[in-house]
Parts: structure tokens; C-alpha cells; sequence
């Protein structure tokens, strides 16, 4: 505690802590000082003096928010002095400002002032009269951004706040005297890889002068509604802004409640073009003749697009069984339209073979964890990564794949003196600020982490009371790493410094709360499951599990993966995890859905997909789904869809897989429905539309259930609110999740078992889901694609800061096309200059199974011999170079190694 | 015209530059650097504390204080600085003291640096002074190999740096300073907390004015009642006075704050012309008219850093009015809101003086910019720098009255010769 210190503000005493500053103080007795400088989150900068008070015995006046208390002060918050001095810089502000219109984009922030100078003792005629000339933003030197130099007040929180963020610094301060401006107001670009677009820093600037450039282009908007953002698992609270019905941006949600506490990224921010584009569908495709052009289809009216549809999935159905189709969810769709298309699958399709896009990331995660912790699920809420004391980051790019999850780890390492272990193949934004790096050769995962566990074992560093008491399996698993992982076999194996890592083994052992985050550079692979379990191995070893801020996160990619494998859209499992061969499971089942349940046992996507290949499928249901540009090895896959005798796919945009359909059907997206979808932390939120869909699209909720009357299974739901409680009635880990609770603004997280709970944050706080946490004793095995002198290049792929999946949202808003327009391959310089490459050179990148061009770029970010892709660009498909090998546990196929040739094109 | 008192900080050869600089380090004889070494930290503050020395930079704050305050912090990773920016216009007394006794004031930021346990010490140069950086480096590095660069021979690490800043005003300014030797931009951040609690990195840092520092060598040398014995109450020790403007022969002056602004005009070789005012500390102290030749320079009336800018009858109020406007509104730092507003509108009044009806909203103008910044500006620059020109306008409203009317021959004449 520190000492108290008495002090008199306005003539009323207050004591407060030493070191409060005067403004804290006078806030805390209810004195409202104006600020505009001023920002809860940074050190006072001390620049706009609008907080300048009266102190008995000084002269002058002392800003608030830089002065510390001190004993026996006296206060004036309203003298004539101090007022007068606030109606200066006021008026200095606002004579700056220019004419403020109705559609302004800095109107919120104009109204501030004036409230601001009126109560500085303005009347109102004085401030309107202040307001003359125009006021212009610059909107040339930045896709997404826009300034007003005359209306910034140089108070810099924008740009501090993104280093507090960040760390970076976009700009800088430029000249000196009258002169002075920053860089950004001068006109000048942000620093390349210095911003990341979020645009955060413009909720920081008091003025208005730092917008978003659609509210100057296309100026304010109508109305804002909440929604969930869905570019991926973190689950961000958003405001969407809207203007003409046409979402144009968003806002995060500020309650500290929510996941995202006022951040956001570039794509939640930025990235709603596409609702509004031009190219959505909003008519039902039927195929007239072969192609893959949209010639190829005839408009035609959803009942005769349903009827088509029901009429071919009921013929094979009748003809050779409910086994020959197949629906393929999807993560980005609702928590209820999930359970609607496995119960269509399950109900109606009579067949297990329902699987969602989890299968092609996490499904390892859900096998993994599952086997070591009882749950497949994220052990720890996401505001805990604030406060670990160790975090190790295992394949995963955070800070542009999550970005808000990414500045959460910033924060903690940052501000909260959090120690960073980073494990990944690529020199990571993190891996910057990283106590440790390592940099091991892709896909060697199981060896390393074996060589962690082995330091832990050799130097002492073990919990034995938690391997003692809530634990099984280590004996087994410690003398395989023993016996087999000596940090010289490691260190051949991975590339990895053994000093490295020893010190990050210690790094995580004597942390008081480790927290393993890791991400698909851990699922896709084809030891996938083995993986998490070795990760698992890590936590149970130091009993970094079961406790806030320790435990072991794996990053969902798609913004409903947790919530669609939940729900039950999996082959293995009904909803709530129910096992698809529990025989009570089943019969309350086929109790409540009035049908017998489907027995054999059901087909994973990829299966699916060798399935249609091979005549074991014959119609298939895409929902929202693109796999001839995300799944490995797209020949394959386009083969495999064209053998198909039905293929629907349920679209928003004409895509590489909907050109392969027989029936396209236009869809809404979750700006235009009702819905929950359940985040990276088990989070479910609430969602309503924000706008209208377009004429002619449907929901999906709608077009399932229309199509499983159709079949002659009556599905009928009036509002999204009475799917999920039969969801929640036959799930019991959902059961105390309810709409109403979601209504009045309740943050729930599963398990939830009642009414009166919110959900454990925490997994496995006394006892793990099945008993006791298992280890597993690990083989390293290497992977299946391997270099040699025809393909000595490793290629890795992942996602790109400014983009989502296959591109299809992201590349339908200009400002994210703008930042980023096109695929390059990363090669680290050095491998360049062998091949003879220069910054843009077209390259042919070659593998066992086919060849893109690609211009490169060259960066450090890769290590020598491995180069990186991501898979948004469908000109230049990463996929038609990756390979068919599955992880044998999941059947997730492996994504991050494949072996590549390169040369200059 | 009285006699001028004897020299005791300049009135040496100019050494800086000279061949004979290793001779004048051999004889020099470290007598304060000798008495330094068996004295208590506490006896070098009362020393200090006790002769009256304030400091000479322009603030005039007493230098005992600041050393004692910095010795009570609870850090222990403390700096001493030199501050030898001169960036005032009309300010040279601290170039042509370093140029005659360098080690003086290293010998001083020695003494400093023991007394308050400080492991660095940096001289803080104008960009200019270029050879007198060369030939610190060059004494330093003797006294470094001697190992004398330490009270106690031999002793703990003591080290003394030596920068040159970039030629602006704002980085004497002390807290703008310590940005500067960060590698920062020169801009002044706010107090408290004061450069005795968090200055330099964040440290407790004693930040001296160079002339202040080699008054301290004087003190410890001589003893604080040999220094309390020179100049009037309040106003102890010897003090340099810089003269330039319409004076026969500009030159840097050691007297004590009892000599009058006349007596310092004299021993320069009086007023060339009839004397018509002065500006005292430089443009951003205080304007002596006539009336005022018989005021002692004391720290009271104004002496400051002992800038004294005469002027003769043949200037126009209007242009030395435009150029201190000028000279501050392009030294200000601008990161301060009041600071950046209050001198554009300042260079707007006296850019925009002709289009005038009366000089006297012009003058209140002045005067609410001038108020504004004492009350809410983050340094002094901004608030110095607008007190000379409202006294301008009020001693000399003929001048200004002349460019109301778009008649005043001197300018015309000026800028006839400019062009
Ligand atoms: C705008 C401004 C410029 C200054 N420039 C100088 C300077 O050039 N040299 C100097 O010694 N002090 C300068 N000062 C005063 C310093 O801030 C500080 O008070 C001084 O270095 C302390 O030393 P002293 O106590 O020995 O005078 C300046 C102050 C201001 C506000
Ligand atoms: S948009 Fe984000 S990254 Fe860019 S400057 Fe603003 S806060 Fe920083
Ligand atoms: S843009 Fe806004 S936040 Fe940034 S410095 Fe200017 S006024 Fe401040
Ligand atoms: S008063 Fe002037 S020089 Fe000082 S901080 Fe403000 S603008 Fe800068
Ligand atoms: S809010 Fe205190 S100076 Fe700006």
C-alpha cells in the first residue's frame, strides 16, 4: 500500500494514495476536468494543457494529469484562471476545425468540444462562430486511413496508443515550432510493416482528425448494430456501422466484458465490403450443361431449386441409402444451423457422414486433447493470457491469423513482464519480441517437444506432486523420452540449438502459470494428433494446467470451428460430444427427433471427398465451404466433386467449388440472421441481423429446414432461439446456455450445465473431464513429404494478415485488396540469390503434384529452405501443390510441409 | 566609470584551439579536485549552500538545493549534467569561459559527480562549438588514462561524455536537453517530476549551467565566505555578462550583480550612439529603458543568464519586436497547445501590424498570449519569449505608431538594404 496523502480539491478533502495524479484524484471526488490529450492507457503526454488547474502558492497553473498529489495541496478545478485558460485552448481547437457538417465523420467528437467550451464559460453563438472554413482530410496516402491536419492537436495518443499496442511506430513527429505535424498529417505513409491496419488508434484520437476513410468518402453512417465478427475464432464484439443498409465498417464493442475490450483488426474493422457486393448470389443456380462458368447455370426459383435438390438426395437416398451423401458444415456459419445440417444428416440423410471445415484444422485438437485432458476444447478464456507468466506460442501466427488474441500476448509481454517462448519455422512478428526462438525445421514438432519434456526430466523441473496425483502415463512416456531424445538426436532432428531449448524449458518450468498457445502449424500435419498430445505432455508435466492463466489453447481459425464441432457437426459425435456409438445417447435422440438413428459410422471430409472419388459418396451438401481452394491437393478435389451425381453448395459467391455444383443456393450471411456462434474460448455469443439480406438469399436455417420437408422430415423453427433449445435440451454440457440469458447480455461459456452458472473458464480445475490427464509417450516420425534434389525447398502455408480463407470477404473490400493485392511467396533472401531472384521476380513453385507462378518476395521472416504461401488467392492456388497425406488420428491432412522446387519464371 | 573588478572565472588566454593545450592540463593545478577528495558529500553541499551560489543559466536556482535533493533520492543510478547549449541569442559567456578554462568545469562536474554518487557525467555543447568539443575530449581522455577522472584516485567508474546538440534553443531547456542526449526529440517534457527526481534516462540527474559549474570549482578552491564576500545580498560570487548590440566593444564581462547596466555599458566601451534600451537575459529577459541604467544586474532586476543586448536610437521598436516574435515562433518546440497557438498568433499580430487600426488591441492581444502561457504552457520558451515585445510596445508606442500609419524610414531603409 502506498502511503495516503490528504489533499483539498474545490474545498472538499479527499485523501488518496501518493503518486494519484491531480485528475485521478479530482475524478474520484467527481470534479470533471476536461482533458483531450489525456488517455487512461498511456503516459500522460502533458500537451493540450486543457487540463491546467489552480494550486494555492503556484504560479501558473499545473496540468492534472501529469502532477502528482502531494500533501496538504489546494485544488482549483474552477477558477477564473483555469477557465479561462480551457476557453483558449477550446476556442484554439475549434477555430482549427473548419464547418462541420451533418455528415462529418468527426461530428462525435466536434459535439465533445463544444460541450467542452460551454462549460468553459462559452456561450453557445461563440463556439458556432468559431467554426469557419473547410475542413480537409487527406485520403490519398492510405487505403483504409484519412486525417484532418488543421483539426489534429498534435496530442500523439494515436499513435502512442499503437505502441503501446503494438509496438510499432507507424509515425513519427516531423519539424518543429508552427511547422510541426505528424508525418501522417504531413501526408506521409505509415511505415511499411509498422501498421497493421487495425485501426485502434483512431478510437484513441480526440478530435476526429484520424477517421476511417469510408466516413469521408462515403460519410457517417445511419445507425450501428452489434454482431460478432467472423474472420476468425477470437470472436470480437463489433458495432457494424451502417449506411444506406449497406455495412460499410466497424467498431469493436468497449465493455471489458467482451473478448475484444476495444480492439479490433483490419478485417473486423474494415472488412464488410463484401455483404454488399455486386457478385453476392441472390438467385438459385441450376447446371444446364458442363462447365465451370457461370454460363453454365440457369436461374431458376427456389422452390424449383429445392425441389431439384430434395428430389436427387431422395433418389439416392431410396436407391443405395443414406450412406452415399454427405454434408460438409461449416465453420463459419451459426451454432443452429450446424445442428440443423448434422440433424438433416443424421435425421433425414439417415447417415453419420457430417463433418464441418475442423476436420482440415482442428480436428487434431478435439483428438488430442480429448485423449489427454477428456475435452477437446481450449482450456483457458482468452483474458487470461493477461497474467501467465510464460507463454510458449507453437505454430501460430497470431498477430495476423487472431490478431486481437495476438495483442493480447503483446500485452502480457509488454506490459506484464510475461516471458515468450515462440516455436515455429518462420521468424514471426513475436518471434521479435520473444525471450526465445526456436526455430525448428517444419514439422519436426513431436521431436522437439520431446526434447522440452527431456530437459524438464533431466534437470529436475517436473511438478511430481501434480504428475503424482492428477496424472497418468508419465512413467511410460518418460522413458521413451529418455531413452530416445537426447538434445543431440533433438537437435539433429529439429535444427534447434540444444542451449535454446534447455532455456526455453526452463523458461516454462519456472514460470508460476504457463499457457501453451498454439496453432494449425501443430494440427496440420500428419502427426497432427500426436502433437497436441505432446503439448498436452508439456503441461501435465509442470502442471501448467487447471488453473487460471495456465493451461494449453489451441487457435480456432474459422470464427465458428469451436461452436460447429460443438453442436455436433461431426461424424463421431452428436451434439454436446455425445459419442455416435452411446446406445443411451442415441435412443434420447431418436426419441426427441422421432427417427431412428443412423448407426454406421460416419465419413470425415476428406473421406468424403476420396468418397466421391471413388463412387462411395453420391451427393453431396457444401455449406459455405470452399474446398477445391482450401483442401490439399485441389486435383483431387475437383476430380472428386465432378464424379459426383449432386452436388449443392449453399454460397454467398460464385466460388471454384460452386462452379463445380448442380445446384448453387444464394445465402445470407450473419450480418443478415439471427444466431450464436461459439468462439476460440467456448464462448457462445448472440447475434441478430444488422441489415436485410438481399431479395432472393435465404438463410441457411431456412433453406435446411425447407429442404428437409421437401424430404419428407417436417422441420419447422420459428426463430433461431427454438433451435438452440432443443440443442441445449439434448446437450448437457450447453444445457444452461439459453437465449434469453444471451438477451440480457450474459457472457456464457461451455460446459454450462444450468441456468444459474456462467460456464467454466477454467477446464480440469480439480479433475480432468475423464479422471486423470494422460500422457502420451510420442514418436517422432518424419514427415511424410520430404526435400530431396528435386524438390529441395520446404513449403509452408498459412494466413495473411489482411485476408480470410479463400479470399472470397476480404478480397471484396478495396482498402484490404489495397494492402495487400496478390499472393507472394516468401523466400529468405539467401536462397534467392542462389536461384538467382530479385524483390517481385515471378517464380514457378513446383511440386510432386503440380505448379503455380508466383511472384516473390524476399524476407527474413523465412529461414533458408523454406518458403511460405497463403491459400486466400485462387490465381494462385497454394493447394494444387499440397499433398494428400492425413494425419491417421483426424484425418486432417497436412498442410504445413510440402516439398517444392523453385525456379525463375 | 568604476573600475572593473578582478577575474577570477575568465581572463585567461584563450586555450581552446592554442598548441600549448597540454601545458595548461600539466599546470593546471586541481586544487578544488584536491580539497574535493577529503570533504564528506554533505560538507561539499553545505560549502555550497553556504557561499549563496545560484545558478547561472537563468533560473538562478540555488545550486546547493539542487545537489542536496538529488543525494536524497531513493535511486541510486543518478547523472550529472553540463548544460552548455547557449542557445539565447546574444549569449556567449559560457563559449569564451570553456574556451579559457575547460578543466574547471570538468574538474566541477568531477566534484558533482561524487557528490551525488553519479557513475556518468555529460558536457551538453552548442552545435558551433566544435573546437571546444575537440579539446574536452582531448582532457578528458589525459585524465582518463591518469585515472583522475574520479574524486578518490583510482577509484570507482566515473566517466564524462561529451555531445553537441543541434543548433535549437528548445535543447537547453533542461528536461528538451536530457531528450536530446536520449537520442529523442529536443522537446521538454513536463515537471514535476523534476530533473532531481527523474531527469536524464529517468534518473535523479544535477543539471548545471557551465558557468555555475565553474563557479563551484571557485567555491570549493577558495572556500563559500570568499564567494559570499563578492556582490551585493542575495547575490553572491562573480558573474559573467555576455554584451552585444550598439556597444564599442561587444565582449563577454565578469563583474558582480552590483554592477549597473551602465557600468557594464562603459567597461564595453559605452553606447555607439545615444542608448535607446537593452535587453537583459537576452530577448527572453526583461527591456531596460534609459531610466533604468542605474539598476544593479542582480538576480532580482533581471540579470538572468547576464545577456545584455543594447540598442541605440538609430532601431526601431517594430523590428526588434518582429524579431524576437520570429526568432521564438521558429525556436518553439510546438508540442504544447498553447505554446503552438499563442506564437502563431503572435507572429500573426506582428505580421499583420500595418493592417491595424490601433496599437492598443494588438498590445492586449500580446499581453492575454503572454498570460495564457505563464498559466498553462509545458516550459518557459513560449511564455519567455512573449514578455519583451507587450514592454516594446508600451515604451516605444511612437515606433509602432509610425508602422500603423506604413511609415517608418528605418524599416524602409532597412529593407532597402536588404534587397
Ligand atoms: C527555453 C529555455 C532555454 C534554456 N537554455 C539554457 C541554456 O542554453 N543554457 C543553460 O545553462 N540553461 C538554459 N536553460 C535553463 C535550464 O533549463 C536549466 O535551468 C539550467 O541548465 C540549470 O542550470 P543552473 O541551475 O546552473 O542555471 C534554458 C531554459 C529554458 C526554459
Ligand atoms: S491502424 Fe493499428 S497498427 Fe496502424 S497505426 Fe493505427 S493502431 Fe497502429
Ligand atoms: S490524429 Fe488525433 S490522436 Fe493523433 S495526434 Fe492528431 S489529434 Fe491526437
Ligand atoms: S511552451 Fe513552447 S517551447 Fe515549451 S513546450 Fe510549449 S510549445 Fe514547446
Ligand atoms: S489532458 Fe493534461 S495536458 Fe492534455
Amino acid at each position: 500500500m502506498k502511503p495516503a496523502v490528504t489533499l483539498c480539491i474545490d474545498g472538499v478533502p479527499l485523501t488518496v494514495p501518493a503518486g494519484t495524479t491531480l485528475l485521478q484524484a479530482a475524478r474520484q471526488k467527481g470534479s470533471d476536468i476536461p482533458t483531450l490529450c489525456f488517455d487512461p492507457l498511456l503516459e500522460p503526454e502533458g500537451v493540450c494543457r486543457l487540463c491546467c488547474v489552480a494550486v494555492t502558492g503556484m504560479h501558473g497553473l499545473v496540468s492534472a494529469c501529469s502532477t502528482p498529489v502531494s500533501e496538504g495541496m489546494e485544488v482549483h478545478t474552477e477558477s477564473a484562471a483555469v477557465k479561462e485558460n480551457q476557453r483558449f485552448i477550446l476556442q484554439s481547437v475549434l477555430r482549427n476545425f473548419g464547418r462541420v457538417g451533418h455528415d462529418d465523420p468527426a461530428r462525435p467528437a466536434y459535439e465533445t468540444l463544444c460541450s467542452m467550451a460551454r462549460n468553459a464559460g462559452m456561450s453557445a453563438q461563440e463556439v458556432a462562430a468559431l467554426a469557419q472554413g473547410e475542413a480537409h482530410y487527406l485520403t490519398g496516402h492510405d487505403p483504409l486511413l484519412a486525417i484532418a491536419p488543421d483539426r489534429c492537436i498534435q496530442c500523439n495518443r494515436c499513435f502512442n496508443y499503437c505502441e503501446h499496442l503494438h509496438g510499432f511506430h507507424p509515425s513519427g513527429i516531423v519539424d518543429m515550432g508552427g511547422e510541426r505535424q505528424l508525418s501522417f498529417a504531413m501526408g506521409m505513409p505509415l511505415a511499411e510493416g509498422q501498421c497493421d491496419h487495425c485501426g485502434n488508434c483512431i478510437e484513441h484520437c480526440p478530435t476526429g482528425a484520424l477517421v476511417e476513410k469510408w466516413k469521408v468518402t462515403r460519410g457517417a453512417p445511419d445507425y450501428e448494430a452489434p454482431s460478432i465478427c467472423t474472420y476468425c475464432g477470437t470472436g470480437c464484439a463489433i458495432q457494424v456501422q451502417v449506411k444506406d443498409g449497406v455495412p460499410l465498417g466497424a467498431h469493436p464493442d468497449f465493455s471489458d466484458t467482451s473478448v475484444n475490450q476495444g480492439q479490433l483488426c483490419v478485417k473486423g474493422r474494415f472488412g464488410l465490403d463484401f455483404v454488399s457486393h455486386p457478385e453476392r448470389l441472390t438467385v438459385p443456380l441450376l447446371r444446364t450443361r458442363p462447365g465451370h462458368t457461370r454460363d453454365c447455370f440457369r436461374e431458376v426459383s427456389w422452390h424449383e431449386a429445392l425441389d431439384h435438390v430434395a428430389g436427387e438426395f431422395s433418389q439416392i437416398r431410396a436407391l443405395d441409402g443414406g450412406d452415399k451423401l454427405a454434408v460438409l458444415s461449416s465453420a463459419r456459419v451459426s451454432n443452429e444451423e450446424n445442428y440443423l445440417a448434422q440433424k438433416l444428416a443424421r435425421a433425414v440423410f439417415h447417415t453419420n457422414n457430417v463433418d464441418n471445415c475442423a476436420r482440415i484444422c482442428h480436428a487434431p485438437s478435439v483428438v488430442g486433447l480429448t485423449a489427454a485432458f477428456g475435452s477437446g476444447a481450449a482450456t483457458n478464456s482468452l483474458d487470461e493470457i493477461d497474467g501467465a507468466d510464460c507463454i510458449m506460442l507453437i505454430g501460430a501466427n497470431p498477430t495476423e491469423a487472431h490478431p486481437v488474441i495476438g495483442h493480447k500476448i503483446k500485452h502480457a509481454v509488454l506490459h506484464n513482464h510475461a516471458k515468450l517462448v515462440v516455436i515455429d519455422p518462420r521468424r514471426i512478428w513475436l518471434a521479435g519480441i520473444a525471450d526465445v526462438h526456436l526455430e525448428l525445421r517444419a514439422g519436426t514438432n513431436i521431436a522437439l517437444l520431446n526434447g522440452l519434456l527431456r530437459v524438464l526430466i533431466e534437470e529436475n523441473r517436473l511438478n511430481e506432486r501434480f504428475i503424482a496425483e492428477r496424472t497418468r502415463g508419465f512413467e511410460e512416456t518418460r522413458e521413451r523420452v529418455m531413452a530416445d531424445y537426447d538434445l543431440a538426436r533433438v537437435e539433429a532432428i529439429t535444427g534447434v540449438d540444444a542451449a535454446l531449448i534447455r532455456q526455453a524449458a526452463r523458461l516454462y518450468a519456472a514460470a508460476r502459470n504457463g499457457m501453451i498457445i498454439y496453432g494449425l502449424g501443430i494440427t496440420q500435419h500428419t502427426h497432427g494428433s500426436s502433437n497436441v498430445m505432446a503439448c498436452a505432455n508439456l503441461a501435465l508435466a509442470t502442471g501448467h494446467i487447471g488453473r487460471p492463466h495456465s493451461g494449453v489453447s489451441p487457435l480456432r481459425g474459422q470464427n465458428n470451428v469451436q461452436g460447429a464441432c460443438d453442436v455436433g457437426a461431426l461424424p463421431n459425435v452428436l451434439p454436446g460430444y455425445q459419442k455416435t456409438d452411446d446406445p443411451a445417447a442415441l435412443e434420447r435422440f431418436s426419441a426427441y427427433w422421432k427417427v431412428p438413428m443412423p448407426v454406421t459410422s460416419g465419413l470425415k471430409s476428406c473421406q468424403m471427398i476420396h468418397g466421391a472419388k471413388n463412387g462411395q459418396v453420391k451427393g453431396m451438401y457444401i455449406i459455405a465451404e470452399d474446398p477445391v481452394q482450401t483442401d490439399p491437393d485441389t486435383h483431387l478435389v475437383e476430380q472428386a466433386l465432378s464424379n459426383l451425381d449432386c452436388l449443392v453448395v449453399q454460397e454467398m459467391f460464385f466460388t471454384r467449388t460452386a462452379s463445380f455444383a448442380d445446384v448453387i443456393l444464394p445465402a445470407a450471411c450473419a450480418l443478415e440472421k439471427e444466431g450464436t456462434f461459439t468462439n476460440t474460448d467456448r464462448r457462445v455469443q448472440h447475434f441478430m441481423p444488422v441489415v436485410a439480406a438481399p431479395e432472393g438469399c435465404r438463410t441457411d436455417m431456412d433453406i435446411i429446414c425447407e429442404l428437409a420437408s421437401r424430404m419428407g422430415y417436417p422441420m419447422h423453427y420459428d426463430k433461431p432461439a427454438q433451435v438452440w433449445d432443443e440443442l441445449a435440451d439434448l446437450s448437457p454440457i450447453l444445457s444452461g446456455v439459453r437465449y434469453a440469458r444471451l438477451y440480457a447480455g450474459e457472457q456464457l461459456v461451455w460446459p454450462c450445465r444450468t441456468t444459474d452458472a456462467t460456464g467454466d473458464r477454467v477446464l480440469h480445475e480439480n479433475t480432468f473431464a475423464h479422471g486423470k490427464g494422460v500422457f502420451h509417450a510420442l514418436e517422432f516420425a518424419a514427415p511424410e513429404e520430404s526435400v530431396d534434389a528435386a524438390y529441395p525447398y520446404l513449403l509452408t502455408t498459412g494466413r495473411r494478415l489482411e485476408h480470410y480463407c479463400n479470399g472470397s470477404m476480404t478480397r471484396k473490400t478495396e482498402g484490404l485488396l489495397g494492402l495487400y493485392p496478390h499472393e507472394r511467396v516468401e523466400i529468405n533472401p539467401q536462397d534467392a540469390a542462389g536461384l538467382g531472384l530479385q524483390e517481385t521476380d515471378l517464380v514457378w513453385v513446383g511440386s510432386r503434384r503440380g505448379r503455380i507462378q508466383v511472384p516473390c518476395h524476399l524476407t527474413q521472416r523465412c529461414p533458408p529452405g523454406t518458403v511460405f504461401m497463403s491459400f486466400h488467392f485462387a490465381e494462385t492456388p497454394v493447394n494444387e501443390l499440397t499433398g494428400s497425406y492425413y494425419d491417421p488420428m483426424s484425418i486432417t491432412p497436412e498442410y504445413k510441409v510440402t516439398a517444392v522446387s523453385l525456379a525463375k519464371a | 566609470m568604476k573600475p572593473l573588478p578582478a577575474s577570477f572565472l575568465t581572463g585567461r588566454p584563450k586555450i581552446v584551439g592554442s598548441p600549448r593545450l597540454y601545458d595548461y592540463y600539466r599546470s593546471y593545478p586541481f586544487s578544488a579536485l584536491r580539497k574535493a577528495r577529503n570533504m564528506t558529500a554533505e560538507g561539499i553541499v553545505a560549502e555550497l549552500l553556504a557561499s549563496g551560489l545560484r545558478g547561472r543559466g537563468g533560473a538562478s536556482f540555488p545550486v546547493g538545493l539542487k545537489w542536496q535533493s538529488v543525494m536524497q533520492q531513493a535511486e541510486t543510478v543518478r547523472y550529472v549534467v553540463a548544460n552548455g547549449e547557449e542557445g539565447e541569442p546574444g549569449t556567449y559567456k559560457d563559449r569564451v569561459l570553456l574556451e579559457q578554462n575547460p578543466l574547471a568545469v570538468i574538474e566541477a562536474l568531477v566534484i558533482a559527480g561524487c557528490t551525488v554518487k553519479a557513475e556518468r557525467g555529460y558536457i551538453y555543447l552548442n552545435q558551433n562549438y566544435r573546437a571546444i568539443e575537440k579539446a574536452l575530449l582531448q582532457l578528458l581522455q589525459w585524465l582518463r588514462e591518469e585515472g583522475r577522472l574520479r574524486c578518490v584516485e583510482g577509484a570507482g567508474a566515473f566517466d564524462i561524455q561529451v555531445r553537441r546538440g543541434r543548433q535549437r534553443y528548445i535543447s537547453g531547456e533542461e528536461t528538451a536537453l536530457f531528450r536530446a542526449l536520449e537520442g529523442r526529440r529536443a522537446e521538454p517534457t513536463g515537471r514535476p517530476p523534476y530533473p532531481t527526481e527523474q531527469g536524464l534516462w529517468g534518473k535523479p540527474t544535477v543539471i548545471n549551467n557551465i558557468e555555475t559549474l565553474a563557479s563551484v570549482s571557485l567555491i570549493i578552491e577558495r572556500g563559500d565566505s570568499w564567494f559570499a564576500a563578492i556582490g551585493p545580498e542575495h547575490n553572491h560570487g562573480p558573474k559573467l555578462f555576455s554584451l552585444s548590440g550598439d556597444v564599442a566593444r561587444p565582449d563577454v564581462i565578469e563583474a558582480d550583480m552590483s554592477a549597473t547596466l551602465a557600468d557594464l555599458i562603459g567597461w564595453a566601451g559605452g553606447t555607439v550612439g545615444t542608448f535607446k534600451g537593452a535587453f537583459v537575459s537576452g530577448p527572453s529577459g526583461r527591456l531596460f529603458l534609459p531610466r533604468d541604467l542605474s539598476l544593479p544586474l542582480t538576480i532580482q532586476n533581471g540579470c538572468g543568464n547576464g545577456t545584455v543586448i543594447v540598442f541605440n536610437d538609430t532601431r526601431c521598436a517594430v523590428d526588434l519586436a518582429r524579431q524576437v516574435t520570429d526568432f521564438f515562433h521558429s525556436e518553439h518546440c510546438g508540442q504544447c497547445l498553447p505554446g503552438r497557438e499563442s506564437m502563431k498568433q503572435a507572429k500573426a499580430l506582428m505580421d499583420g501590424l500595418e493592417n491595424q487600426a490601433a496599437l492598443e488591441p494588438v498590445l492586449q492581444h500580446y499581453q492575454q498570449l503572454h498570460a495564457v502561457l505563464l498559466n498553462s504552457s509545458k516550459c518557459g520558451l513560449c511564455s519567455s519569449g512573449t514578455g519583451i515585445v507587450p514592454a516594446l510596445m508600451q515604451a516605444f508606442p511612437a515606433d509602432f505608431a509610425r508602422h500603423l500609419r506604413h511609415d517608418c524610414p528605418i524599416c524602409r531603409a532597412g529593407a532597402e538594404v536588404a534587397a
